[in-house]
């Protein structure tokens, strides 16, 4: 563009291209869980059916469908950025910003003659720059009070868990482990995003990846919900047949 | 040593000539990223967390309980954080998307000045420009502008009415909303460390060792230090402590990462 002001030709698809690297440790997961999910037609998995309201292939399929969320939610982001313009029109158009409604664009290389004859290379409009702030800052925070939410559930099903340890314990599911370990470490990550919500654009970018880290932490506490539910349906059988029992 | 360091120009990369940003003094907009760290004062940083770190494994001894690959890892992203903070902190304004052409751009800003005796540009309320260094320079060499740096015009009118009008951005207490973040952001990492540590004391005793001298170091430093009030006498000091706190927390993430890996490469 100028000696001053360099151009990014294709930064909007990078931007948002390096925003999906948390799906690297969605994958990781993905086969750590793939480990524990015992084939619906095995013996183990035939028992299991047992205790399920539902046959366990359909369990395997919601586990599948959950764990696709952040997929589709990650995905989903890089094709507007990168098919749709700024007028909605479906192109490939990775160059031009494709950033939140409401972000304004503050600089502008568009001057008086007068201007650049005094030396002036772009307007900055302030006004604009502290709403985009307060944008980022908002998001930030709505970000880091989601994370703990998700997380204060889990603790809550943990505190739950330990209360009634003699009538189903959890904790031995290495399914239900690793989703609460990996939705733990996923509430850590979370947490570092207030240190990074003050930095303009590259701010935008860390609130933008973090809410993919936020939509995984979510699955996992949905697929703790699903796997308790498939123990619930075990404990209301057990208690039947003791009252029958009776 | 010290002229090693200043002769370092972090602004010196991809061929751009520099500008200089001007704004006017009724403009109240935030500036606290555009102070920029002295060379000194960030690599020590690197050394502190560095000397803390070894403070915590051998000091302590907690590399005998620790696991290593955790420790390791937790030690590597804290430093990759700090790392990105420093470059972020000091380059902060440079990426800007141009309204004319629809595009991202880079400039490469060496400093952002109030412009006390405006004749020769318009500035409003709003609008700042970004002009060509070496006419900023050569208008202040012939005193046709009178400018003072962002960082000295906060100072002074912190002084005089902690740190500006109504609706300032930069009054101390848009720092302390900072530091009101950070604190959140601290507690919530204790809360889901000691959630880990909970669950590790169920399975065994030795995992719920090997996780605890670090989920307590993080929440020293994320809740205890991040706590810490002062008042501060002008408002560099302000940023100062502001960037120092964010320096901790990350520390304190460093630890909390350590902690909540541990059970994944447990044996």
């Amino acid at each position: 563009m100028s000696k001053y002001i360099k151009t990014l030709n294709y930064a909007d698809f990078v931007f948002n291209l390096t925003m999906l690297l948390p799906l690297l440790l969605w994958l990781w997961f993905g086969s750590q869980l793939l480990k524990y999910i015992v084939p619906s037609s095995s013996k183990v998995g035939i028992r299991i059916s047992k205790t399920l309201s539902f046959p366990l292939f359909y369990l395997h399929m919601l586990v599948f469908f959950l764990w696709l969320i952040p997929v589709y939610i990650s995905l989903r982001g890089l094709y507007y950025a990168t098919f749709i313009d700024n007028k909605g029109s479906v192109t490939f158009d990775p160059a031009s910003p494709s950033l939140p409604p409401g972000f304004g664009y503050c600089m502008t290389t568009k001057i008086k003659k007068e201007d650049a004859e005094k030396g002036v290379v772009a307007y900055f409009d302030y006004k604009c720059e502290k709403q985009n702030e307060k944008l980022i800052l908002g998001e930030s925070t709505a970000l880091l009070n989601r994370f703990y939410y998700v997380n204060y559930g889990i603790f809550l099903i943990i505190l739950l868990v330990y209360n009634a340890l003699n009538k189903f314990n959890i904790f031995n599911n290495k399914f239900i482990m690793l989703n609460i370990d990996f939705a733990l470490f996923l509430g850590v990550l979370g947490c570092i995003i207030s240190a990074f919500d003050q930095f303009y654009y590259r701010s935008l970018w860390f609130t933008s990846t973090w809410a993919h880290l936020l939509s995984m932490n979510c699955v996992c506490l949905m697929l703790i919900g699903l796997a308790i539910m498939s123990y619930s349906r075990r404990y209301h059988l057990e208690k039947w047949s003791m009252n029958l029992s009776k | 040593m010290t002229s090693l360091f200043s002769s370092y120009n972090p602004y010196n990369y991809n061929n751009i000539e520099p500008t200089v940003m001007l704004i006017s003094p009724k403009n109240k907009s935030p500036s606290s990223f555009w102070i920029i760290e002295s060379v000194e004062s960030r690599a020590l940083t690197f050394f502190i967390y560095i000397g803390f770190w070894i403070f915590i494994l051998y000091g302590l001894e907690t590399y005998k309980l620790g696991q290593s690959i955790s420790v390791k890892l937790g030690f590597s992203v804290g430093f990759l954080l700090l790392l990105l903070y420093d470059f972020l902190y000091n380059y902060a304004t440079q990426l800007t998307i141009d309204a004319q052409e629809q595009k991202f751009t880079e400039m490469n800003t060496t400093s952002t000045n109030i412009v006390l005796d405006d004749k020769v540009f318009k500035l409003n309320k709003t609008r700042g420009l970004v002009i060509k260094k070496s006419i900023f320079d050569k208008l202040k060499k012939e005193k046709k502008l009178n400018t003072i740096t962002v960082q000295q015009y906060r100072d002074n009118l912190y002084i005089k009415s902690l740190g500006g009008i109504d609706g300032d951005e930069e009054t101390p207490l848009a720092a302390y909303a900072l530091s009101g973040r950070l604190m959140l952001g601290g507690s919530y990492l204790f809360f889901t460390v000691m959630t880990a540590c909970i669950i590790a004391s169920h399975h065994n005793k030795k995992l719920l060792a090997s996780m605890l001298p670090f989920a307590t170091t993080s929440g020293v430093l994320s809740v205890a230090f991040i706590s810490l009030w002062w008042m501060d006498r002008d408002y560099t000091s302000l940023t100062t402590t502001e960037k120092m706190k964010v320096k901790i927390f990350i520390a304190a993430f460093s630890f909390a990462f350590t902690a909540v890996t541990t059970p994944f490469f447990f044996v």
